[in-house]
């Protein structure tokens, strides 16, 4: 059947070329509908119970998006200069349709500028705009207070916050929560199955949408904050800010290292092979592979999102791998048989990689498989795409290799670097000589590789996303380290539910005081109160969390104001009362709902911080919380950006690690199947594990955590490992049936395999460190661990592979009779 | 100090008399009067000041119901006599103690009484005296509540200021207090210098 169709291919070439160019070209109308998504959003787990509860914080308490704009004056904060910028710069942000509000020094309350009995001050509650203000009182209060000290001005009173509040996305929330209402009936009808499909694709338009326009107020922003540039420094910052500019930088990493990848690889082709047509032709099937695929991803709506920004590399490296074993098995004939016909020798080539080829990209899809486990939604994605484009590789390099080449003239290849480099030969020469230490150093590595894996930590911070010569580490650092940190991360504490009073009597005087009893003002007791500033005083000393907002702040201000004296739950009751309506938006609502008798502390993790472990910092405040709330009647739960992007690292890692195991399984049946040994599939096996395991190794004893990005390492790493070993395998059995030396079979295999292993991982070596000079971290770790999986992959398949295949003889020393 | 002594003097002599309804507004105008004009006085300490208008307005005030609905009747009931005892001593000082802190908020106020209206609450019939406190920048609402002591005339049970009433703040303290603490810690609570 297979063969039947490399005929076919050979006969008619042309139209072969033609009905591929077709089927690309209609696939690549799709492109246009390929999506970058880079937000928050993306990077949920697809059923996290947190992600439920904190829309509902958000909604219940207002504590949406935000962005914070660092804003350093040339003069000093309250010169008039200064405040006059400040007011323009808030004017201009507030009528961006986007902003729901800004907070600024300008209209926050200023409570101790002068230090006013509570009755008096809620009268009439001056801000920085009042004329009456003493400066001199607002900066220390700014300075001081608890509310604004390290938050909406930095230490030194050089630098100050805007805070501007984006509306909340209340549509997305609807959506959400009709989707989820329709998948959780157990018995759907055909019309809420239609519903649910319909409701699904409206949460993909709705995201489109917004993320447009999330990009364009980001835009509109910093267009209005560079008109301010005379003033003084300014810089954006915030989750929203960070994942647009996330898809600025993966769209502009995609586009600008695609073309270098490619540029390097023709370079590197040219180096290896010296004829055009071995430049021409990979260089070829890359693009329409590329082509072809993003199309099929844009027609399925799949999205790229950060995580999965590297697969068009990915896509590269492993249809640079087919093609090479191609060539060179093509190259090998043709120097072999010098009078076969063209057609003839194209055919062999089809026909005698087929096999091997086929398993490579079945175990490279079961590498990628993998990640379809994950619980999470890129993750999932990137899974498909790659098993997808990867098997669109594998047909498009057969079908345009075989006509292509078919309709070229014969020939003969340059063999020049093989002559000149000749590390297959030496790697020959030392599995003949120094078997015993390539055995004794693999198992070396592998015991640095177990060890240092167990180091493995999962952390993902953001600010060490960014090169720190970069704006947005220069913004992100000031907000983190100035202005109270990064990442929202909130504790809510609710108090139980008051039983009713049981009124015994209920006598007139019960009745009446019953019937107040729900009344808000009284809510204010002090055991509460007390369990809020216990709380709050608790977040606040922890060095991993900046910012920390809560009733206790209020508590804190009440106080100074009070005398020193704590605010009795009277004063607070007469504060409930009279505050003034757009104070209280800003001091006491975003902190305590009173119908839901709970406290919200509202905190901002230093995302900068050296060593910061974040997955260890939230299991602590859980565990400190539990021990504070021990004898109240309150229980707690975290929320917040902070705690989902943990869940789903932590997911993504458990996903990662249990499915390795998964993973090695199937693989061990596959090559069980190919090579019909179990012997034969436990050595590939083990020559896999070993360079892998340096990769983790490495990782873990250099301190360099696995994040979003560098995750998938483990799924590339097998992706690309067992095609190296497949071919030489396939190669040996074949070498091998000539003359039963296991040792002459090996240097034949050196001599043919050998070199394209070699080319290909030369190849993708030399292209990928590229990569090394981007501005974005996550493409230099990728870059990087590309490199060293492929050297380490490459010297385990034609050193310790070839080792174990002479020492265990898995194919017995007689031939099957 | 001649002064002092003759204002205590007139205030013992009042002390017995029971007020009857219609007596609320104009007996509580002259207390109230009479307590602007002590605070008004300079160079009074406080100690002395406070002394001199709880003379005043102890007769009016039932503190030992204050005390029982401060607690609410269910737990009241469950306290041995002895301890309800114990119990509205330290209530009473502690509410006065709370009072005298916040004397010091007083700046030249006048007292306007501003009406006095009959409320019904369930059976009874209750007296809210209406006063507002003016000030130069505002005014503040403060309402007495007087109910039928029966033989002891018309006494206070409640205030409210601002619409926040003193007995209700305390009630809903003491009912989240006592969920978690016993009955003896109630007591230290109210020793302590802290405020509720």
């Amino acid at each position: 059947m297979l063969l039947r169709l490399f005929r076919a291919i050979i006969t008619y070439p042309f139209i072969s070329v033609v009905l591929v160019t077709l089927c690309v070209g209609f696939l690549g109308i799709y492109t246009s509908h390929l999506q970058i998504d880079a937000s928050s959003k993306t990077l949920m787990l697809e059923d996290d119970e947190d992600l439920l509860f904190t829309n509902a914080v958000g909604e219940r308490y207002g504590g949406g998006d935000f962005l914070v704009i660092a804003f350093k004056p040339h003069e000093d904060l309250l010169a008039p200069q200064t405040l006059n910028a400040l007011k323009n710069l808030s004017d201009e942000l507030s009528a961006l349709n986007r902003i729901a509000s800004v907070v600024s020094i300008l209209n926050v309350p200023l409570l101790q500028s002068p230090v006013l009995p509570v009755r008096e001050l809620v009268k009439r509650i001056p801000t920085l705009e009042d004329e009456r203000v003493d400066y001199a009182l607002a900066k220390e209060e700014f300075l001081h207070s608890p509310l604004y000290k390290d938050n909406l001005v930095s230490a030194d009173f050089t630098t100050t916050a805007l805070l501007l509040n984006l509306t909340p996305d209340l549509r997305y929330t609807q959506l959400e929560k009709h989707k989820k209402a329709l998948e959780a009936l157990e018995h759907p009808t055909s019309v809420q199955r239609q519903e649910l499909k319909q409701t699904l694709q409206n949460i993909k338009f709705h995201r489109d949408a917004q993320r447009e326009i999330e990009h364009q107020s980001i835009k509109q922003i910093r267009a209005i904050m560079e008109d301010y540039a005379p003033y003084g420094s300014l810089f954006l910052g915030g989750v929203n800010m960070i994942a647009d500019d996330l898809i600025t930088y993966v769209k502009h990493d995609v586009l600008f290292y695609g073309v270098s990848l490619l540029l390097l690889l023709s370079l590197t082709l040219w180096a290896i092979f010296r004829q055009l047509r071995f430049v021409a032709l990979p260089l070829l099937i890359c693009l329409y592979s590329v082509l072809a695929s993003t199309g099929i991803l844009g027609y399925f709506g799949w999205e790229v999102t950060v995580i999965s920004s590297n697969f068009i590399s990915l896509q590269l490296i492993i249809t640079v791998s087919i093609v090479l074993h191609l060539v060179v098995r093509y190259r090998e004939l043709a120097l072999r048989y010098t009078k076969t016909s063209q057609q003839r020798l194209v055919f062999v080539t089809l026909a005698s990689k087929a096999t091997p080829s086929f398993f490579a990209i079945i175990t490279t899809i079961a590498g990628f498989g993998s990640l379809i486990f994950s619980n999470i939604r890129p993750i999932i994605t990137l899974g498909w795409m790659m098993s997808v484009s990867i098997g669109t590789s594998l047909v498009i390099a057969f079908v345009l290799f075989g006509a292509i080449l078919a309709l070229l003239p014969k020939k003969r290849p340059v063999s020049t670097f093989e002559t000149r480099f000749a590390l297959t030969h030496w790697c020959a020469n030392l599995v003949k000589t120094r078997g015993n230490a390539i055995l004794l150093l693999s198992g070396f590595i592998f015991l640095l590789g177990v060890s240092g894996a167990s180091r493995l930590e999962v952390e993902n911070s953001f600010i060490n996303y960014f090169k720190s010569s970069t704006e947005i580490y220069k913004g992100m650092e000031i907000i983190d380290q100035k202005l109270g940190g990064t990442t929202p991360l909130d504790v809510l504490i609710t108090f139980t539910q008051k039983e009713e009073l049981e009124i015994e009597a209920l006598d007139d005087f019960e009745a009446e005081f019953a019937q107040k009893q729900s009344k808000e003002e009284y809510w204010f007791s002090a055991r509460k109160m007390q369990i809020v500033e216990r709380i709050h005083t608790y977040l606040d000393a922890q060095p991993e969390i900046g910012s920390v907002q809560s009733l206790g702040t209020l508590l804190s201000v009440g106080k100074i104001l009070n005398e020193g004296k704590q605010l009795d739950s009277f004063q607070l009751a007469l504060l409930y009362n009279e505050l003034p309506p757009r104070f209280r938006g800003l001091i006491l609502d975003p902190y305590l709902s009173i119908e839901h008798n709970q406290v919200r502390f509202s905190t901002r993790v230093i995302d900068s911080q050296e060593g910061l472990r974040r997955d260890a910092l939230l299991a602590r405040i859980n565990h400190d919380i539990d021990a504070l709330l021990e004898d109240d009647t309150a229980t707690h739960r975290l929320s917040g950006l902070m705690v989902l992007y943990n869940n789903m690292l932590q997911s993504l890692y458990e996903s990662q690690i249990t499915t390795l195991g998964f993973v090695a399984l199937v693989l061990l049946g596959m090559f069980w199947l190919l090579f019909g040994s179990l012997k034969v599939a436990l050595i590939a096996i083990v020559s896999n594990i070993i360079p892998m395991s340096i990769v983790f190794g490495l990782m873990g004893w250099a301190g360099l955590p696995l994040d979003m990005m560098t995750i998938t390492i483990a799924a590339i790493s097998i992706g690309i490992g067992v095609d190296d070993t497949i071919h030489y395998l396939h190669r040996f059995r074949e070498e091998l049936a000539h003359d039963w030396n296991y040792e002459a079979a090996m240097e034949r295999s050196h001599q043919s395999i050998g070199y394209a292993m070699y080319y290909t991982s030369f190849a993708i070596i030399l292209g990928f460190s590229i990569l090394v000079v981007s501005n974005f971290i996550p493409t230099i770790y990728f870059g990087l661990l590309t490199v060293l999986v492929m050297a380490m992959v490459l010297l385990g398949a034609l050193l310790l592979l070839p080792r174990l295949l002479i020492v265990f003889r898995p194919w017995g020393t007689q031939p099957y009779m | 100090m001649k002064r002092i002594f003759i204002v205590l003097l007139g205030l013992s002599l009042s002390l017995f008399a029971a007020i009857e309804k219609e007596q609320i507004a104009p007996i509580m105008k002259h207390k109230i009067q009479s307590v602007t004009d002590l605070l008004q006085q300079e160079n009074i300490s406080k100690s002395i000041l406070s002394g001199q208008i709880f003379e005043e307005f102890d007769p009016v005030f039932d503190f030992d119901l204050m005390a029982r609905l401060s607690l609410g009747t269910a737990q009241w009931r469950v306290l041995s006599g002895a301890e309800q005892k114990e119990f509205t001593y330290h209530f009473v000082a502690r509410l006065k103690r709370s009072f005298i802190e916040k004397l010091e908020l007083y700046s030249n106020e006048v007292a306007v009484i501003k009406d006095a209206k009959d409320v019904v609450v369930g059976s009874s019939t209750r007296v809210f005296l209406l006063t507002e406190l003016i000030s130069k920048e505002a005014n503040y609402q403060v309402d007495y509540k007087f109910y039928d002591a029966k033989g002891r005339g018309w006494l206070i049970y409640d205030v409210d200021i601002l619409g926040v009433s003193i007995v209700q703040t305390y009630r809903s303290q003491f009912e989240g207090f006592l969920k978690d603490n016993p009955f003896e810690a109630l007591i230290g609570w109210l020793q302590e210098d802290l405020e509720p």
